[in-house]
């Protein structure tokens, strides 16, 4: 060894990792390196010399339960809101939707100019409380689609062709359920099994900690 | 035990194939010692005695560690529970090329920062502030022999932030090479070398009069 060691291998040396014999050479004739790692000896040793803190086995019991529990505490996450608004929104058009009166034979006569605007405003309003619900749940999604999105190289092909498959499916219940605007049951309907998909995302990204990582 | 397997959720919950389960095998107790490896492979598999196994293995570094950076007992205990939960949780996450103390090191470093962060929002208890006695039972002559130093160094230790304490912990304490300290501390190798050297000024500083002493 022609100049000094470096720092590194004089740390390596005092912390006894397979220290290179010239180094301790070189310390043992230089005085400004032997100094070093007298001190990086002596840091080590007061370090390590420490007592243990017991590992108490309430810990691991611990531990085994929390392992072994069935569902996992769920975690707060920014999109519930989202949710949780298209929940509300699609109850809301289910409600009018339920509560629209049936169309008598006087309105098939033509006579119902006067009669027939309640409906129309109710059907308006289920219309937009539809629209509303498909936008927060296609918001929703969006969320969840970023959230995998930043874990989905962590999934085995396997599981990711699974995911892929599952938001593809959860996006074309709400396509489809646009395309369903003149046929208010159907929107439903196919809003509801949105809602299934999104819930069932929501719950598979809150427990994969591949993905919530 | 109850058996459990707890595989990657996916959206559809697929369970998991019984074919894939595995009966546990007796690994404690019969004076094998697996390599980390096939260790972690078996508990990779939901063999609930591997990961009993790496739990033995690893929780006193963990314990120790959290107790460094927490400074209160109860908190520490709490969090090396924390961190095996959820190193039970990622198991599959862990890379080929990483080694399982380090990252487990890691986990409880995060675990850790939580800790801390929720005592800065609320302040009662301030554990940097009003350091506890650590509630650790050495032996008379052990107690004799480092209370000393151990004071000199605890005081040292308090001395330094959260983060660069963590790094000289790792380095020094845990003995992680430089590489695994930048994995477990989420910065670059050049901010771990700079982050360890200045709390090895500042430990000197404090220290000096006590190490320069020693024989």
């Amino acid at each position: 060894m022609t100049g000094h060691p470096t720092f590194e291998e004089l740390e390596a040396a005092a912390l006894g990792e397979e220290p290179r014999p010239e180094v301790l050479a070189h310390a043992g004739r230089c005085a400004e390196c032997a100094r070093e790692l007298a001190w990086l000896h002596a840091e080590a040793q007061l370090f390590r010399r420490r007592p243990q803190p017991p590992v108490r086995p309430e810990i691991w019991e611990r531990v085994e339960e929390r392992v072994h529990a069935p569902v996992p505490i769920s975690r707060a996450r920014r999109w519930r809101p989202f949710l949780g608004a298209a929940v509300a929104v699609a109850a809301a058009a289910a409600l009018a939707v339920v509560v629209r009166p049936p169309r008598g034979p006087q309105d098939e006569q033509g006579d119902a100019a006067v009669s027939d605007e309640p409906v129309a405003q109710t059907d308006a309003k289920a219309q937009q409380a539809l629209d509303r619900a498909a936008g927060d749940y296609r918001s929703a999604l969006g969320v969840l689609e970023q959230e995998y999105a930043r874990g989905r190289g962590r999934l085995d092909q396997r599981t990711q062709k699974r995911w892929d498959d599952s938001f593809a499916r959860a996006r074309s219940l709400i396509d489809a359920s646009a395309q369903a605007r003149n046929d208010p049951d159907e929107r439903l309907r196919l809003l509801d099994g949105s809602a299934v998909m999104v819930r069932s995302l929501r719950h598979a990204v809150e427990d994969s900690e591949e993905v919530a990582r | 035990m109850p058996e459990t397997v707890r595989p990657v959720a996916s959206p559809l919950d697929v369970p998991v194939p019984p074919s894939d389960r595995r009966t546990p095998s007796s690994l404690r107790g019969s004076g094998e010692v697996p390599p980390e490896r096939d260790l972690l492979d078996r508990a990779r598999r939901g063999e609930p005695e591997a990961f009993r196994v790496i739990f033995d293995r690893h929780s006193p570094s963990v314990r120790r560690f959290l107790g460094d950076l927490l400074r209160d007992d109860a908190a520490a205990d709490e969090a090396t529970q924390e961190t095996f939960v959820r190193a039970h949780a990622r198991m599959r996450t862990l890379r080929e090329d990483e080694r399982l103390g380090g990252w487990l090191l890691g986990i409880a470093r995060m675990v850790s920062m939580e800790q801390l962060r929720r005592w800065r929002r609320d302040p009662l208890p301030l554990p940097e502030e009003e350091p506890r006695e650590p509630d650790r039972a050495p032996s008379p002559e052990a107690a004799l022999l480092s209370g000393e130093a151990d004071r000199l160094l605890d005081g040292a230790l308090q001395v330094l932030g959260s983060d660069r304490r963590a790094a000289l912990l790792l380095r020094i304490d845990h003995g992680l090479p430089y590489e695994q300290i930048a994995e477990a501390m989420g910065w670059n190798l050049q901010k771990v070398k700079n982050e360890i050297h200045r709390a090895r000024l500042q430990l000197r500083e404090r220290l000096s009069g006590y190490v320069e002493g020693t024989p």
